[in-house]
């Protein structure tokens, strides 16, 4: 394995100005739009697809990875200053970041926040760049019933992670599933669920449902609430940590990185379960645990140091099966199949150039968390003043064109504008929308995997007796369980007091 | 008392899936035309997944009504939070965060449906002066419809926010990106062309 040479060319691709100036402005865009409650960084990430039309494949993704990384960082500022997190991954740094800001301790805090962001990161950037490689030469020995065994797997962990909410998770990802089963069927050229209308012939895009529900319907979502950001005077200084303060918080953040690193591999689970699992763990371990929730470093820097740590380790999956897990990935995903390149196995044989050049993205990405992190902080205050009117209305129109220049074709604009709607809907009824697009994803190669095992093997045991898919399988079965164990706990709970009667 | 909107989140959806899965089977087997005796065919993966999805809304139906009437049992007075569903992960920025942060310089509030209404009535009215009127006129007018339904009252800023706005987006899109934007029909497309050639654009 030459991961070291391949890495160095990485980076000298990287430094080429336009590269870098991608991962630069993509940085930045990602950290504001973080940092700026009611926009989510994966719906940035959304809206920056239809600029990749007009950059290479490598600038592309150097863009959207600068988002992504600045993106799940940036939510930490506007937990930390004003309690609303920018960003879902951000919640738990609410929990210790804002009862520090009332102390008077923002600096500091903001300060914790950046730094442990940028060491998980560069921790998961560095975890994606040696277990990566091995991990796609291994793929690549994989026939259809592994790649359905890893897409069921993909499948089955996405729901597995909704816990508590699991029937209208299922219910999404269904839907999902079935909504891209419309259009020509690959196997027999027989139209599906057309209706006749042509522009379905050609299947529902899921770039254009993406970009629908991530930003049409969040826009729609803001629009009809009433929420109004409180004016406070905010401290603009921020205080990287000392050395010797960052030793002090070592195992904190060795902690966070490696749990973040584990939860960041696991397809849908992303940066909130890991800052949650995080802090909970954090908790328990850390002398100083029963102060938690009231401003105390470790409650900050454990959750900050997983979000960021399931970055690269989420990306994994991603380029080396071509298997997303997450929003974010998905779209990283899309942006590549816009620009005519597979992630996959043999990406790491003929796109090694863009594959480095990624990996070297995610590890300078990190550091420019710390770079632009404080100016971003301290001018925070500024961008809070942009009317969100300008911002929506703005984010209407980059949807439309993104919807549209995925196949130069209007039926896509209302496509899109219908994901939305349905988006709309969905969040109002409590039903997640992530599984749907998921579904959408994940369910032709779910499709072509599974027919082309029966078609080459007979029988779906298959999938069971091959050692490779039967151990992914396996492990399927295994994240079922333990997404149902509490349910099933509960039954049998339930079941012992109606037989014992009434305590 | 159970609420209606609360029974309506409740059963309203199951059934709705329930019956669109239904809609999905009849379209299935009645629009497509396979072998029926070959044992693996187009509707053979959908079909799987419609099961799927039906056998899970016919889980939540019964899941919900036994919550309902639990909820009906121990009412009036103690009436339990077993309707609503916890938000999944993903969703977390939600309401529901918003409201564990109310008192902490947010206001959260109801869903407002006449803005909702509003909303829906731009977003497909955008789509479809984007196919008549041009992508250009259509993007200027939806944001200045975008800025009044948000609030926003200066008719200068407006303007100008649309002006400015669209240039950018024209600029970027079609000279940058070489875009076919959609130039509308009829006087719309000769308009379209002529801010164009005028534009520098083309």
């Amino acid at each position: 394995m030459d991961i070291i040479p391949n890495l160095i060319a990485g980076m000298g691709n990287l430094f080429q100005v336009t590269n870098f100036a991608f991962l630069l402005v993509g940085s930045f865009i990602g950290i504001v739009a973080g940092a700026m409650p009611g926009i989510a960084f994966v719906n940035a990430m959304a809206l920056g697809l239809p600029f990749a039309y007009f950059m290479t494949p490598v600038s592309a993704m150097l863009f959207l990875t600068g988002i992504y990384v600045g993106g799940i960082f940036g939510g930490s500022i506007s937990s930390v200053l004003l309690n609303i997190p920018g960003s879902p991954g951000s919640l738990p740094a609410t929990w210790d970041g804002y009862p520090m800001t009332k102390q008077g301790r923002s600096a500091k805090a903001l300060g914790i926040a950046i730094t442990c962001s940028a060491i998980g990161g560069m921790v998961s950037a560095l975890l994606m760049i040696f277990f990566a490689p091995p991990f796609a030469q291994f793929a690549l020995t994989f026939d259809q019933p592994e790649f359905f065994a890893a897409t069921f797997l993909g499948l089955v962990t996405v729901i597995s992670i909704a816990k508590g909410n699991m029937l209208p998770a299922l219910l999404s990802l269904f839907a999902g599933l079935i909504i891209a089963t419309i259009g020509i069927d690959y196997f027999y050229a027989m139209p599906r669920l057309t209706f006749g209308w042509e522009v379905l012939d050609s299947r529902v895009s899921f770039v254009v449902a993406m970009i629908g529900m991530f930003a049409v319907g969040e826009v729609l979502f803001t629009l009809t609430q009433h929420l109004k950001i409180g004016h406070r005077n905010l401290d603009k200084h921020t205080q990287l940590p000392s050395l010797k303060e960052l030793w002090k918080l070592k195992g904190t953040i060795g902690r966070g990185s490696a749990l973040g690193c584990m939860i960041g591999v696991i397809p849908g689970a992303g940066g909130l379960v890991g800052a949650i699992i995080a802090y909970g763990v954090e908790k328990q371990v850390s002398p100083r645990g029963d102060k938690f929730g009231t401003g105390v470093e470790e409650g900050l820097a454990a959750p900050e140091t997983a979000k960021n740590a399931t970055t690269g380790a989420a990306t994994i999956p991603m380029l080396t099966l071509g298997i997303p897990g997450s929003a974010a990935t998905a779209i990283m995903m899309a942006a590549l199949m816009l620009k005519g390149v597979n992630p996959g196995p043999i990406l790491f044989v003929s796109g090694k150039e863009l594959v480095y050049t990624v990996f070297a993205g995610y590890l300078v990405a990190n550091l420019l968390i710390v770079v632009m992190g404080l100016p971003i902080a301290r001018g925070f205050s500024l961008i809070m003043k942009v009317p969100p009117a300008i911002l929506y209305s703005m984010i209407i129109v980059l949807a439309v064109i993104g919807a549209f220049a995925v196949r130069n074709n209007i039926a896509d604009v209302y496509i899109c504008l219908f994901f939305g709607v349905l988006s709309y809907f969905m969040k109002r009824f409590n039903i997640p929308t992530t599984p749907m697009v998921l579904g959408i994803i994940l369910g032709p190669l779910a499709e072509r995997f599974y027919l082309t095992s029966l078609a080459s093997y007979d029988t779906a045991l298959i999938f069971f007796t091959r050692p490779k898919s039967g151990v992914i399988m396996a492990l399927a079965i295994a994240f079922l369980l333990w997404s149902l164990w509490p349910s099933i706990m509960q039954l049998g709970r339930t079941i012992r007091n109606r037989i014992g009667g009434p305590a | 008392m159970v609420q209606v909107s609360s029974v309506w989140k409740q059963l309203g959806v199951p059934l709705l899936v329930l019956g669109a899965g239904c809609f999905v089977f009849f379209a299935l087997f009645t629009d497509v035309h396979f072998d029926a005796d070959r044992p693996h065919n187009p509707v053979t993966w959908p079909s799987m997944m419609t099961t799927a999805l039906m056998a899970v809304a016919g889980v939540m139906l019964l899941w919900n009504l036994r919550n309902l009437w639990k909820e009906r049992r121990n009412s009036p007075g103690r009436q339990t939070a077993a309707g609503t569903a916890p938000p999944a992960s993903d969703e977390i920025i939600g309401e529901d965060v918003v409201a564990i942060v109310a008192s902490e310089g947010v206001e959260a509030g109801e869903h407002d449906n006449r803005k909702m209404v509003l909303g829906f009535l731009g977003i497909v009215g955008y789509g479809v002066a984007t196919t008549y009127l041009g992508f250009a006129f259509a993007t200027f007018l939806v944001i200045l419809y975008w800025l009044l339904i948000s609030g926003q009252r200066r008719v200068l800023p407006i303007l100008l926010t649309g002006v400015v706005a669209t240039l950018v987006f024209l600029f970027v899109f079609l000279k940058m990106a070489y875009m076919p934007l959609p130039k509308g029909v009829g006087v719309f497309h000769d308009l379209t062309i002529g801010l164009y050639r005028t534009l520098g654009l083309f």
